[in-house]
């Protein structure tokens, strides 16, 4: 059953990512709703689940949007892999360590995909944390106290 | 299970499963990566790419019906404004005509005049009069004719130094002595009802035809000789009175006025 809610939930992701967020980039940073869900999935059903939904997430964000496929799915694979394992005693860990690990998993997924997708774009490393990684894992971590409020018992519950 | 603190290494914790589904995941994303221009890899992406779209297609319905509803009210706003303006310029074009035929007929009248625009106008039953924007700074005393270029609107009823209030025609308490411009006979025309007028006081025997144009007679202390006022619509003889009933329809549109004319020389008179 709850394979049933997340394969929908995600669908759901999926779309909104696809077809609504791009209006609301801000210089061409676009907040990553799924990655959200790959988190929210780590949190509450473990980082095994989680990568293997990133896995299939990836795969179909990567044809979606004709980027070259594997490059949302490695990202979302690490990302879920790392929200699985730094998350994974979130209840032990201060509000501070969980909002800092959230933000390397945030800023890692945007730093692995940017890697990847910008291999022929000349850019340097500069560039790539500065113009795009930090602005995109900051708009996400946005995105991720909105998503906190409109739950009705938080993320991280 | 010991408490994690900040300096505790998390990945100590990482199950042997967790490791095998990452290496798994990875290498399954390396092999896409490294595959991208497979052709098998490209009927792939071209399979999921068609079925996306037809969903995509479906969505971006929903969302151009939204643009399109978005687009309707931005035209209807457009419209709008673009009625608005047009009015705007009839208006203005209606009122050119208007300034236009009065300054010609000013040059061409004997009188002297001052042009007026009509301010207001009362709506009382009993009372009809205009608020004109001139008054004894513009040379506007009491009982001045008003006029339009059709003929007879009223007289000044009261003046202030910018301001004035004319006396219609069609006002009850109005009195006019007018004349038969044909036949010559003198009356005195009085507001009836309606548009309708009657001229008084003439004879049963008078030379009076339907369709006989009314003007001001020099038998007027105020208004100058000539000046059309109306014409014969109807006419009564009764024998059980002195004078002819005859009814008398004014020739201006009082319910259009916009602009009149004053006249400041009352003591001429126009040829007839």
């Amino acid at each position: 059953m709850k394979i049933v809610q997340y394969t929908g939930l995600f669908a759901v992701l999926l779309i909104f990512q696809i077809v609504v967020l791009p209006f609301f980039s801000v210089f061409d940073i676009v907040p990553d709703a799924v990655l959200i869900g790959l988190i929210y999935l780590a949190i509450h059903q473990g980082g095994v689940a989680a990568m293997l939904t990133a896995l299939a997430v990836g795969f179909f964000r990567d044809a979606f949007t004709s980027h070259f496929l594997g490059a949302y799915m490695l990202s979302y694979v690490v990302a879920s892999f790392l929200a699985g394992v730094l998350l994974k005693f979130r209840e032990k860990l201060s509000f501070q360590i969980q909002s800092m690990y959230l933000f390397i998993i945030l800023f890692s997924f945007q730093l692995i995909y940017y890697s990847l997708f910008m291999l022929d774009q000349k850019l340097n490393l500069a560039q790539l944390i500065f113009r795009f990684s930090l602005p995109g894992a900051l708009y996400t971590l946005v995105l991720v106290v909105i998503t906190h409020f409109l739950l009705p018992r938080g993320f991280w519950r | 299970m010991k408490e994690l603190r900040f300096t505790q290494n998390p990945f100590l914790t990482v199950t042997r499963q967790e490791y095998f589904t990452l290496l798994v995941s990875l290498a399954i994303s390396f092999v896409f990566l490294f595959a991208n221009h497979n052709p098998q890899v490209e009927r792939l992406r071209t399979l999921v790419i068609g079925a996306w779209g037809y969903g995509l297609r479906t969505i971006t319905w929903f969302q151009s019906m939204q643009d399109m509803q978005e687009e309707l009210s931005r035209l209807r706003a457009r419209a709008t404004r673009l009625l608005l303006e047009n009015s705007q310029l009839r208006e203005a074009a209606l009122e050119n005509a208007r300034l236009r035929a009065m300054l010609e007929f000013k040059q061409r009248s004997a009188f002297d005049l001052v042009s007026s625009r009509v301010l207001a106008r009362s709506a009382e039953h009993f009372v009809k009069t205009l608020t004109l924007d001139v008054g004894t700074r513009h040379g506007v005393q009491k009982n001045m004719p008003v006029i339009a270029p059709a003929g007879l609107v009223g007289k000044i009823l009261a003046v202030s130094g910018n301001t004035s209030e004319a006396q219609l025609v069609l006002d009850h308490n109005f009195r006019a002595a007018c004349k038969i411009q044909r036949s010559r006979i003198n009356g005195i025309l009085v507001y009836e009802d309606g548009r309708t007028c009657r001229l008084t006081q003439v004879p049963k025997n008078a030379d009076v035809k339907i369709g006989d144009v009314v003007v001001t007679s020099e038998m007027s202390g105020l208004f100058p000789t000539g000046i059309i006022v109306g014409v014969v619509k109807k006419i009564k003889r009764s024998s059980s009175t002195l004078f002819l009933d005859i009814e008398v329809e004014p020739v201006v549109d009082f319910d259009t006025l916009e602009e009149v004319f004053v006249i400041i020389s009352p003591h001429q008179s126009i040829a007839n």
